[in-house]
């Protein structure tokens, strides 16, 4: 557990000492960025805290693509090594720790699922794939911003209609380009990305709550009749 | 490679945002959009349900053991090691002008220590954190520069075999500086113990450093530059 903070510029109680920027105060949302500096510096202790914070998430997603627990614990592994090794390259302007971190599980386990390209996914592991519970425990800050647009999220997928859905778990989750969709789900190469286009277009407006998005949904629409 | 507008590249951007696009359809989406700015923010949305899909699958637990495994992966990585040859490194390669400009400092804040004890009696009673023994990690971190420069701390607590020791990251656009002393400051106004050097590269540098047996707690952590002026100071919540 790591704490709230205060910070100050100038020093040691003295104001005439030269300080030489304006220093402002970035509190608990970033404790995140704090750890994976100290995890990428190899200190033990914050690889225990890191590993401890995310494990399950990262296990859990892996799990979810790959539906094997034994190759999910190989992925998480992984992820977390690299992790530790690339951790000099986060850049907290660009995202999210825990985003960064999901993202090179999501890329592991495409790759271990290439591997394995034959295998289709099984329509039952696909409907019972929930993405309509998670907990985002991650530092409050940080995961309550998150935890709102993906409330936002799975409302928008839970309205989603079936197809559309498993296009995007299949092109979003399993990294499926829009071709293997077609072959998996047994469709034309542009309903497949009519599919996932839709649904994409759906989930960014919920977020966005824009007016100018229904043009997209509208263009698909149409383009999906023809 | 053939130039696409603005219709194709939205036809296009959902499999961008989602990683799915290959070769020469990517980068054809790619120059697109370096000259569009209507389409980059297109494509921002989608990347953002793009980073937020990774979000939604259930947390789940690994078996027991799962912590130890990849501790025991990254020490095969030599993890553990590289940060002890750093914390090696920052006390052999100290610079040379690092050395006076750290005496100096140490001897000046002696002397405002005094006058600060005199002067701001306030702090005097107040409840210290045993920063350094037997408390959790605590970190601080610090934008500066209007978000552009970062410095993050982390402070560890002495624990059964290892020293208390701070982790500092620091990211600065300029990089005009390539190296900066850090400081610890321990409770009761004691003057700052230097623990070590951090060297930027291209901007960026992380350094880990013991903080020496008998420095006791410490409320806070300064880095300084050549010239001894202080960059950041960091002052940890009490616990």
């Amino acid at each position: 557990m790591l704490y709230p903070n205060r910070c100050s510029g100038g020093g040691w109680g003295n104001p005439a000492e030269p300080v030489a920027r304006t220093i402002t105060v970035m509190t608990w949302s970033a404790a995140d960025d704090a750890l994976l500096a100290a995890y990428g510096a190899g200190d033990a202790q914050a690889a225990v805290a890191f590993i401890r914070r995310h494990q399950a998430r990262v296990y859990g997603l892996a799990l979810s693509i790959v539906i094997d627990s034994s190759l999910a614990e190989d992925i998480s592994q992984e992820a977390f090594t690299r992790a530790w090794r690339h951790a000099a390259t986060y850049d907290p302007r660009r995202g999210s720790v825990p985003t960064w971190l999901l993202t090179i599980t999501r890329n592991l386990s495409i790759d271990a699922l290439r591997l394995r390209r034959s295998v289709p996914v099984d329509p039952a592991t696909l409907a019972a794939l929930d993405l309509t519970a998670t907990g985002l425990e991650s530092e409050p800050g940080r995961a309550a911003e998150q935890g709102e647009e993906a409330a936002r999220l799975r409302g928008a997928i839970s309205t989603l209609p079936e197809d559309q859905r498993r296009a995007l778990v299949l092109a979003g989750l399993m990294g499926r380009t829009a071709k293997e969709v077609s072959e998996q789900e047994g469709i034309p190469l542009g309903t497949a990305k009519t599919r996932i286009r839709a649904a994409m277009g759906k989930l960014r407006f919920a977020l966005a709550d824009r007016a100018g998005d229904e043009i997209d949904l509208r263009s698909e629409r149409l383009e999906d009749r023809r | 490679m053939n130039a696409i507008d603005c219709t194709e590249f939205r036809r296009r951007s959902p499999e961008l945002a989602l990683g799915l696009l290959g070769g020469g359809e990517r980068g054809a989406a790619i120059d697109h959009m370096a000259v569009c700015a209507a389409c980059r923010a297109d494509l921002e949305g989608l990347m953002r349900v793009s980073d937020l899909l990774v979000h939604l699958p259930p947390a789940v637990e690994p078996d027991l053991g799962f912590e130890s495994l990849v501790m025991r992966r990254l020490a095969a990585e030599g993890a553990f090691a590289a940060s002890g040859a750093s914390m090696r490194d920052t006390g052999g390669r100290q610079r040379r002008w690092l050395r006076p400009i750290m005496a100096a400092a140490a001897a000046v804040v002696v002397l405002v220590a005094g006058i600060a004890g005199l002067v701001a009696r306030r702090d005097t009673g107040r409840a210290r954190p045993a920063a350094v023994a037997g408390v959790a990690p605590r970190a601080v971190v610090i934008r500066a520069d209007g978000g552009r420069s970062w410095c993050q701390l982390v402070a560890f607590p002495a624990t059964g075999g290892q020293p208390a020791r701070v982790v500092v990251q620091l990211d600065e656009p300029d990089g005009s500086l390539d190296s900066y002393g850090v400081l610890v400051e321990p409770t009761n106004r004691r003057p700052p113990v230097p623990v070590g050097i951090i060297g930027l590269v291209a901007g960026h540098g992380t350094m880990t450093a013991s903080i020496p047996p008998g420095t006791g707690s410490v409320d806070a952590v300064r880095i300084i530059d050549s010239a001894g002026s202080v960059k950041y100071r960091a002052v940890f919540a009490p616990v």
